[in-house]
């Protein structure tokens, strides 16, 4: 026998117009389809056979923030990393605006919101880094339907040009840098400009001059530095 | 011998009358005496201490520029411009520290121009710290009075001990406390 079904929000939850109840049981199971909500929805699921009809309640719920990251969690400063928010259903029509934060927009800042787009459970975002005196631990929050946090450090800058130590071969790079021989990339900025030191804690200025040299030369050939 | 006190980093080109003793000058003198072709010129560098520095700093940087006379040139032959090894030398108690040069030639309008940057992570002292080879083109005569310094900033190190090796250090600028000297031989 068929039992008809109805829904009273499709667009939230949809159900087969009828389903069949085979014959010598007593009861068959039916699929109840349900779609993404930007706010918690209450459908009515109606079956009605021979004229009677029961209801069944059915919260359909938005997704919220199931998870929430940033890579790398350490760089330095001026360097990007990579925020990705992931929700824990699909985001609904018109897409989840996930609110961002961060506990020290002077150290890494974020966009004020993140958008889902309709249908997928996860987006990206950057997150930009400033030059730091000193590491920096930073609280990501991302907001939509649940509070997640993610963790990041922000350090200073290193010295190190090359990536395998800073070496004489640093001191020289900045030497170059400082006499604009070489013009500096952004990653060149993040190693480089760590001068001026105030009490050994390095003060980055913006610029690449013979402070930095300084600085670099003698972290190189291990002497007190930042 | 030049010198300029460099607190406000002046462009000096101050005619010294002490560098003629040291050469310059040629082409035909006063009475019609033709002089030799001179072809190099070699600059010897300098600071003097004119200022407090305080106790327990170090000066580890110089960044400065000359200004070459017309027909003055040093070797480059890289690009960008650095200069050749040798032509410009770390000397006195700044020998071995981490010396560049940048030749900047002439043009129709602007003179050639040298930026020497040296570093030193230990430090050095006050004085002779570096020396300049520079060529002469025929049928030039610069006197050593033509050549300016231009710039000058000097950098160092204010260091509080908390026992080594755990210095806490400061950067300083000392380009207020030092003078640059500059002594040109041409022959």
């Amino acid at each position: 026998m068929a039992i008809s079904l109805n829904s009273s929000d499709p667009s939230a939850a949809g159900v087969p117009d009828t389903v069949t109840v085979p014959a010598g049981s007593a009861s068959a199971a039916f699929t109840v389809t349900t779609y993404p909500v930007a706010s918690s929805t209450f459908a009515t699921i109606t079956a009605v056979y021979s004229g009677v009809a029961r209801t069944a309640m059915l919260t359909i719920t938005p997704p919220v923030v199931k998870s929430l990251s940033v890579n790398p969690t350490s760089v330095l400063g001026r360097i990007i990393s990579q925020g990705t928010v992931t929700l824990s259903g699909p985001a609904p029509a018109g897409g989840a605006a996930v609110a961002l934060s961060s506990s020290d927009p002077s150290a890494a800042g974020v966009p004020a919101t993140v958008t889902v787009p309709a249908g997928s459970t996860s987006a990206a975002f950057t997150v930009t880094t400033y030059a730091v005196a000193g590491s920096t631990p930073v609280t990501i929050s991302a907001t939509y339907g649940s509070i997640l946090t993610a963790a990041l450090t922000v350090n200073p800058a290193d010295g190190d040009f090359y990536g395998d130590g800073v070496k004489v071969e640093d001191a020289l790079k900045a030497l170059r840098i400082a006499a604009a021989l070489d013009t500096p990339t952004a990653i060149d900025f993040a190693h480089g400009d760590v001068a001026p030191l105030v009490n050994s804690r390095s003060h980055p200025d913006g610029k690449i001059d013979i402070n930095d040299v300084i600085a670099i030369l003698r972290k190189a050939v291990g002497l007190p530095g930042w | 011998m030049k010198k300029i006190s460099l607190s406000g980093m002046l462009i000096l080109g101050l005619a010294l009358s002490t560098l003629a003793a040291c050469g310059g000058g040629g082409g035909a003198d006063s009475v019609g005496i033709t002089n030799p072709q001179q072809t190099k010129a070699v600059l010897t560098l300098s600071t003097s201490v004119t200022g407090a520095i305080p106790s327990d700093t170090t000066i580890n940087g110089y960044d400065l520029t000359i200004t070459l006379p017309a027909g003055v040139t040093v070797k480059s032959t890289t690009t960008p411009p650095q200069t050749d090894t040798g032509v410009v030398t770390s000397t006195g108690s700044a020998a071995g520290s981490s010396i560049t040069a940048v030749y900047s030639p002439a043009t129709a309008t602007i003179p050639g121009k040298v930026r020497i940057l040296l570093a030193n992570g230990n430090g050095y002292y006050a004085g002779e710290f570096s020396k300049v080879n520079c060529d002469i083109a025929a049928g030039h005569y610069p006197k050593t009075s033509d050549f300016q310094l231009s710039t000058f900033a000097a950098s160092g190190l204010l260091h509080t001990h908390l026992g080594y090796p755990d210095d806490n250090i400061t950067n300083v600028d000392l380009t207020g406390q030092l003078s640059l000297t500059e002594t040109v031989v041409i022959n």
